[in-house]
């Protein structure tokens, strides 16, 4: 699964501090078209707040993001969300009250641009997209129930489901299979990669998962304390000694 | 414009402030530490003032200054009571459970004591004026500011140097951590809430001899008391007072010079604040 | 198609109860039909705070300042203006539009609880300006001879232009909840950041909520004036903007007619009572304590759907 050689997401120099507690640390992170990039790094390297600032949700103390060659830095995280890049959150964030295919409903409405129409019936617009999306996903059978008493993996489906009805260029994943069965994540990830071969969609993910991260990575990035360590395929990693030092005593499995 | 004037009217202005941060401060305490929008407070206000009447007609006025509060801070505890189910819910719930019991007391209270004038007789030797700067200020003017400063500076003292002010402090900045700590929250909240009640009820009882006694004004008294605590900051007590003050100057001095539109600053003030600073001139930004 | 609306039970509820109150008010006594046309202007009014409400982070703690706004505006153009009837009230549609647009865009400029205090704000400092701007609105006297539509003569005739108004309006409202915009509105109740990731400017959308919404109240408020056949400061009171939410808290806010009922309720209750005694605004602050405490959502709650029933 390579890319197409382009780059679609760059990072120069981002830095994020809380006080004198530096987050993010000079990140310089460069993500090829098409491929499926893992962030990897013990808990407060940083990675989730890199993620927030590729999106906007947090500012930046300096630095600057590029989606495509355009300056997204000051860009305020809906037009980001607008230009292709779709965000999934540790903490799933659906239309708890609404059902299965109103969520993905939602955003089929959102990506085709009738968010101002006040005139069609809404309850039934885009039923066939909503349909194929829900088909995609395994979801069908659940389209009307109330996506806030869905499990914990099924949210995280919806979740993806919702994302990719925007047909995003760039998915951010936020440890998508943190929470769910061994069982269940593999068949997320497999899910996730699969819509990404038919979509052609880069996807950054960060993941604790080893298992996940050396199957389904084509390269993976390592964070510690802010920094950005290296970057390389998953052999490249497993024999790097300074990432195996990083990660002495934590479980790899 | 002689300099004597307008420093009279600043006096006034300065004066006026203080009263305002006496109405204000029950409402801050209450939303500080509480997080609770609270419409209620004009209402207690007002009962205190009627309470000084009633008081100060059967007693005299000192009995209805101390006894007073407390009989509004007793009907604040009943209120609590039935609010403790709100704490957690959205905050058009708070409002609108605020605002019921603000139009029930108010028609109490109209039912109560009825619609005529109602005077309160002072003291002889608070009924006076004393000249000062050669105009003459009422003597009960200067009580009350005496009263407001004392009173702050008790609230300063509290706040800063007792161990309740000191858990109140931390309810207001960690409601849930101080939880953890295995304080009794919820009696403390009952607590401040009655401690808010009593200082507005107090704040009434003050004013009465001097504003028009009247239940259906206790609204725009309350918003009064609001665009003050928005100007300061809702949690920040010191805010309230020295926007009270602000506020009270800019009011003398608006209806020494623009009489028409002084009306209308309070108000113009709150937007204005709000568009800039949201979080009001002393209040800390939230996150 | 009439097994559509039979299904429908929403459109069949409208349907049915303006066929009753049609036929009511052509056999009721004068000042009956006057109570069911207080309520139909209510009802808007409160339907219209409605509209924010479900709208995720809109608590519009002074819509009366639209209802004035509209009265006023209205009233002026006819009364002091001489402009003809039609005129008079398409401009003063179109300058509530522009006001709400205006003000709905300053109140959005903050946070969720930023808009609540702007918006009450702003409905203060309207009231202080119609209080004190005496050459211009007659202060606290108000202004009367705001004509009725010519139409249809008589109380009758007035009946049923309002009925005609609010039914359209009600329509109207009602296709916005029901459309693709509808959907977004309650996406946006539910998780504006959400929203938000999902490419859509929040703050723009809300800002056409509210427009939408103020310029229904500011309907009603014209409705109002001409039923009044004057003008009152009142119009804009604080007070107004209270009954208006309690009216939607007490019907149920999660439903489409549910602030109707609870408009009508708070009508009934406030003529009943206040032949009996004055203190009926304290009646209504105990029956909202009820209804907080009691119900989880008002009349018609529960379910959070705003399109069933």
């Amino acid at each position: 699964m390579k890319g197409t050689g382009q780059v679609i997401l760059r990072t120069v120099d981002i830095t994020k501090d809380f006080g004198s507690l530096r987050a993010v640390d000079r990140v310089n992170l460069e993500i090829d078209e098409g491929e499926v990039r893992a962030i990897i790094g013990p808990n407060g390297a940083g990675k989730s707040t890199l993620l927030d600032i590729v999106t906007n949700r947090s500012r930046p103390t300096f630095g600057n993001s590029y989606f495509r060659g355009s300056d997204i830095t000051n860009l305020p995280p809906f037009a980001i969300a607008a230009h292709g890049v779709g965000r999934c959150f540790q903490v799933s964030k659906l239309f708890a009250g609404l059902t299965v295919f109103e969520n993905v409903q939602i955003a089929c409405i959102s990506k085709g641009r009738k968010v101002y129409n006040i005139i069609s019936a809404g309850n039934r617009i885009f039923e066939i997209e909503v349909n194929g999306i829900l088909d995609a996903i395994g979801m069908k059978a659940m389209a009307g129930e109330e996506a806030g008493y869905l499990s914990y993996g099924d949210q995280r489906r919806l979740e993806i489901g919702i994302t990719l009805a925007m047909k995003p260029s760039l998915l951010l994943l936020d440890e998508p299979t943190a929470g769910v069965s061994r069982a269940e994540g593999h068949d997320l990830m497999q899910l996730i990669k699969s819509l990404a071969v038919d979509q052609n969609l880069t996807i950054v993910f960060i993941e604790h998962d080893m298992d996940m991260v050396f199957k389904y990575a084509d390269r993976i990035s390592v964070m510690h304390l802010g920094q950005l360590i290296t970057t390389g395929t998953p052999d490249d990693i497993r024999g790097n000694a300074m990432v195996r030092a990083i990660y002495l005593g934590e479980q790899v499995a | 414009m002689e300099p004597a004037q307008l420093l009279c009217q600043f006096m006034v202005g300065v004066g006026g402030g203080m009263i305002l941060f006496l109405m204000a401060a029950g409402v801050s305490i209450i939303v500080s530490g509480m997080n609770l929008i609270n419409f209620v407070q004009g209402a207690f206000f007002m009962l205190g003032a009627l309470m000084c009447y009633s008081l100060s007609q059967v007693l005299n006025f000192w009995w209805a200054l101390l006894f007073g509060p407390l009989a509004v801070a007793c009907v604040g505890g009943f209120a609590e009571l039935l609010l403790r189910p709100l704490y957690r819910k959205t905050m058009l719930y708070q409002l609108l459970i605020t605002m019921g019991l603000a139009f029930l007391i108010i028609d109490g209270m109209d039912a109560i004591w009825g619609r005529e004038v109602k005077v309160v007789a002072l003291p002889d030797y608070l009924n006076t004026t004393t000249p000062i700067l050669g105009l003459d200020f009422p003597m009960y003017y200067i009580f009350i500011v005496a009263a407001s400063g004392v009173i702050a500076a008790g609230l300063w003292l509290m706040f800063e140097k007792t161990r309740i002010g000191m858990i109140f402090r931390a309810i207001i900045s960690n409601r849930p951590m101080v939880d953890c700590l295995g304080i009794n929250v919820t009696l403390l909240f009952s607590i401040m809430f009655a401690f808010g009640v009593w200082l507005s009820g107090l704040a009434g009882v003050l004013m009465a001899p001097i504003i028009g006694i009247d239940p259906q004004g206790s609204m725009d008294i309350l918003f009064s008391m609001m665009t003050v605590l928005v100007i300061g900051g809702i949690k920040s007590m010191k805010g309230a007072f020295f926007a009270a003050l602000l506020v009270g100057v800019i009011n003398a001095f608006g209806s020494m010079f623009l009489p028409w539109f002084y009306a209308l600053i309070p108000a113009a003030l709150m937007i204005i604040v709000l568009l800039i600073r949201p979080q009001g001139l002393f209040g800390e930004k939230e996150g | 198609m009439v097994q559509r609306l039979i299904h429908n039970k929403p459109l069949a509820f409208g349907l049915s109860a303006t066929v009753i109150l049609t036929i009511l008010a052509a056999f009721l006594p004068e000042h009956r039909s006057e109570l069911i046309t207080r309520m139909l202007i209510m009802a808007l009014f409160a339907t219209s705070i409605n509209m924010q409400v479900g709208s995720a982070g809109m608590m519009p703690l002074g819509q009366a300042q639209f209802f004035g706004l509209g009265a006023y505006a209205f009233g002026l153009l006819c009364v002091k203006g001489g402009v003809p009837f039609p005129y008079g009230l398409f401009f003063a549609l179109l300058i509530s539009l522009f006001a709400g647009a205006m003000i709905g865009y300053l109140c959005l400029r903050g946070d969720s609880l930023t808009f609540a205090l702007l918006h009450l704000a702003f409905n203060i400092l309207l009231v202080s300006v119609a209080a004190k701007w005496i050459s211009l609105t007659e202060g606290d006297q108000g202004f009367t001879g705001v004509p009725r539509p010519g139409l249809i003569p008589g109380d009758f005739g007035f009946y049923l232009f309002v009925l005609f108004v609010v039914l359209v309006c009600f329509i109207l409202i009602w296709t916005i909840i029901n459309s693709p915009f509808g959907k977004v509105m309650q996406g946006l109740r539910e998780n504006e950041e959400r929203i938000r990731f999902l490419g859509i400017d929040s703050k723009r959308f809300q800002l056409v909520v509210f427009t939408f919404s103020s310029l229904f109240a500011s309907v009603s408020g014209i409705l109002w004036a001409m039923m009044q056949r004057s003008v009152f400061n009142t119009y804009m009171s604080l007070i107004l903007s209270a009954e208006g939410l309690m009216m939607c808290l007490i019907g149920g806010m999660s439903s489409f007619f549910g602030p109707s009922i609870g408009a009508a309720i708070v009508v009934i209750v406030g003529t009943i009572a206040s032949t009996y005694t004055r203190q009926w605004q304290g009646l209504l602050g105990l029956i909202i304590i009820i209804c907080v405490l009691g119900f989880r959502g008002g009349i018609l709650g529960g379910k959070k759907s705003t399109i069933g029933l």
